[in-house]
């Protein structure tokens, strides 16, 4: 049978993807903190769309490394991209609602995103 | 788990109301090849899939199903938000707002109620994922059914963006049936299932 480049998903092949993961320079969050609310907030939903789209493929085809490359570049941005917002605006996930520092529960405050000026 | 993300997959902003139009689009809430079912089609059938590529497309696709329902409800909400007795006569939409008033309501166009019927859960992957292939494209006519009906630019941007993604599922889905394949004897796919003969 034909092998499929997604075949093999234990990846026999070395994952020669030496790049720093970490990805969190200092443009990136300067970049960020400088959008007004409504450019961060399509960014979010840019960053993310592109997070649930390398996903999927990856499920099919995990030893594909340079889409895992992209995964973890667009990873990077949407991670920081909603702890800027949580901190400017108010949070989009329990996980940044730390990030606001608040004096009241920020979560509710928000408008929700079916409704007007959500997201 | 799941966690709550309070955006939109993608954003819904609806200036005009539009009653008779959103009669049309709940089906891709409630209806036959909806998200709701779309959704529970394949977080139900994920638990007996062996192989870990498939449980995972099974998974995320099914999760991302349902950002659409809730992207599907905000199109509806917004499409009859503040309609007045007036307008709801008018439109045709008093028979969704006697049982529900603007409440969102999972049924098809048709009015009938959504059910676990529309889909089907049958433990065994080559039947499962052709299912799930058929489903996304019943999914994707259904939204070129819709985007047939509708003029308002507002309405059909958010709906394109559902009838793309329903083509990317197809895709995935045809590429977990290949991997199925290849696990299997290629003289006979049907030999055993996976799923229950050991």
């Amino acid at each position: 049978m034909k092998n499929y480049p997604y075949s093999n998903s234990n990846c026999s092949v070395t994952n020669n993807n030496t790049q720093d993961c970490s990805l969190n320079n200092a443009s990136m969050k300067n970049m960020h903190r400088s959008m007004n609310r409504n450019q961060l907030m399509e960014h979010i939903n840019q960053v993310s769309f592109a997070v649930d789209e390398v996903k999927l493929y990856l499920d099919t085809h995990p030893c594909d490394s340079e889409a895992l490359a992209y995964f973890h570049e667009m990873s990077a941005h949407r991670n920081d991209a909603l702890k800027q917002y949580a901190s400017a605006y108010g949070p989009l996930t329990v996980d940044t609602a730390d990030y606001s520092c608040a004096e009241r529960w920020n979560w509710i405050n928000e408008p929700w995103p079916w409704q007007e000026g959500g997201c | 788990m799941w966690n709550y993300e309070k955006r939109l997959q993608y954003p819904v902003k609806i200036t005009q109301t539009n009653p008779k139009i959103a009669k049309i689009i709940i089906s891709q809430f409630g209806g036959p090849d909806g998200e709701l079912a779309a959704s529970m089609r394949y977080l139900s059938q994920r638990y007996t899939m062996p192989y870990k590529e498939v449980t995972g497309t099974l998974t995320d696709i099914g999760t991302e199903e349902l950002a659409h329902m809730e992207m599907v409800c905000a199109i509806v909400y917004q499409l009859t938000k503040d309609l007045s007795p007036e307008e709801i006569e008018r439109s045709g939409f008093a028979p969704y707002y006697v049982d529900h008033t603007l409440a969102l309501w999972p049924q098809a166009a048709s009015g009938a109620p959504w059910t676990a019927t529309y889909f089907q859960s049958k433990g065994d992957p080559i039947t499962d994922l052709h299912e799930d292939l058929a489903a996304e494209q019943k999914a994707r006519t259904t939204y070129d059914n819709i985007l047939r009906l509708v003029k308002d630019p507002e309405v059909c941007d958010p709906i394109r963006f559902l009838r793309q993604r329903e083509i990317v599922h197809y895709q995935r889905f045809g590429e977990s049936l290949r991997i199925v394949q290849e696990k299997l004897d290629s003289k006979n796919f049907y030999a055993v299932n996976p799923e229950f003969d050991k």
